[in-house]
């Protein structure tokens, strides 16, 4: 077994990359920067999924998010004008955005804070349990989304691919 | 702490509120994207901590999860070819300029 403290520090860990990645991805100017700072804040998440019982979901997170998303985020910024990518909004935008933004925080946070939540852990879900599911009572929407993957692959490479226009 | 629920909820509030801040406050396209990406995973988070934590049963809401991680792929995968489109017909990714279908 982990001990206690060992496991309350690797959590502190991955809670604080989640968060400083997650300042950074908001706020450095350069876009590029921005996707690299995603990157670690869906490490971090993915970390936390981890102590969440969620191993499998963890996995994915690395896979899908990290190896898939990221990356595809990375090839549209090189694919389009690195240069415009410093332009933000004006003062008064950014100030009204970080007060929406900070009020929501505040307001959810303090109703969190202040609702007792019961203390019980429900049981480990194993990948073998995750997978019956899947084919059991998710079965028609696992379909759906295999076919939505299917038709937006097919719609973005119509919607991007070159096209010879004569 | 890392045993209570509303650890998990704090940082999920405060993801979902950067993401917020980020859609709202930038210009290039693709920032706005990678802001929404922030706010389904402060969802996905908050869907796998209540699983974990309340009665309800974890393996749906990891399953939930798992739909909302491959529907933010082709999200983003739809998205992104929308604006290489758009770029390579205005030469700009500002979302000021998508004025297009303006009313």
């Amino acid at each position: 077994m982990i001990p206690h403290i060992v496991r309350e520090t690797v959590f502190l860990y991955f809670a604080a990359l989640t968060v400083a990645g997650a300042v950074l991805t908001v706020s450095l100017n350069r876009v590029l920067h921005n996707a690299i700072a995603l990157a670690v804040t869906l490490f971090g998440i993915a970390g936390l999924y981890v102590f969440l019982g969620a191993e499998y979901l963890a996995v994915i997170q690395l896979i899908v998010y990290i190896g898939a998303i990221a990356i595809v985020i990375v090839f549209a910024i090189m694919l389009t004008d690195p240069a415009q990518t410093a332009l933000r909004s004006g003062t008064r935008k950014t100030l009204a955005s970080l007060i929406a933004a900070g009020a929501w925080v505040f307001l959810v946070g303090a109703s969190v804070l202040n609702t007792p939540w019961s203390r019980q852990a429900s049981p480990e879900v194993s990948v073998q349990e995750l997978g019956t599911h899947l084919l059991g009572w998710a079965a028609l929407p696992f379909e759906i989304v295999s076919l939505i993957l299917l038709v937006t692959i097919l719609g973005a490479l119509l919607a991007s691919g070159e096209r010879n226009e004569s | 702490m890392s045993q209570s629920l509303p650890a998990y909820l704090l940082l999920s509030a405060f993801l979902f509120g950067a993401g917020i801040f980020g859609v709202l406050s930038r210009k290039n396209i693709i920032a706005v994207l990678i802001s929404l990406e922030l706010i389904l995973n402060a969802a996905n988070l908050n869907f796998v901590a209540f699983g974990h934590f309340t009665q309800a049963d974890a393996a749906r809401s990891q399953i939930i999860a798992m739909f909302v991680i491959a529907t933010a792929a082709g999200e983003i995968c739809v998205a992104l070819s929308v604006v290489i489109l758009f770029f390579r017909k205005t030469r700009s990714v500002l979302i000021d300029d998508a004025r297009e279908l303006k009313g």
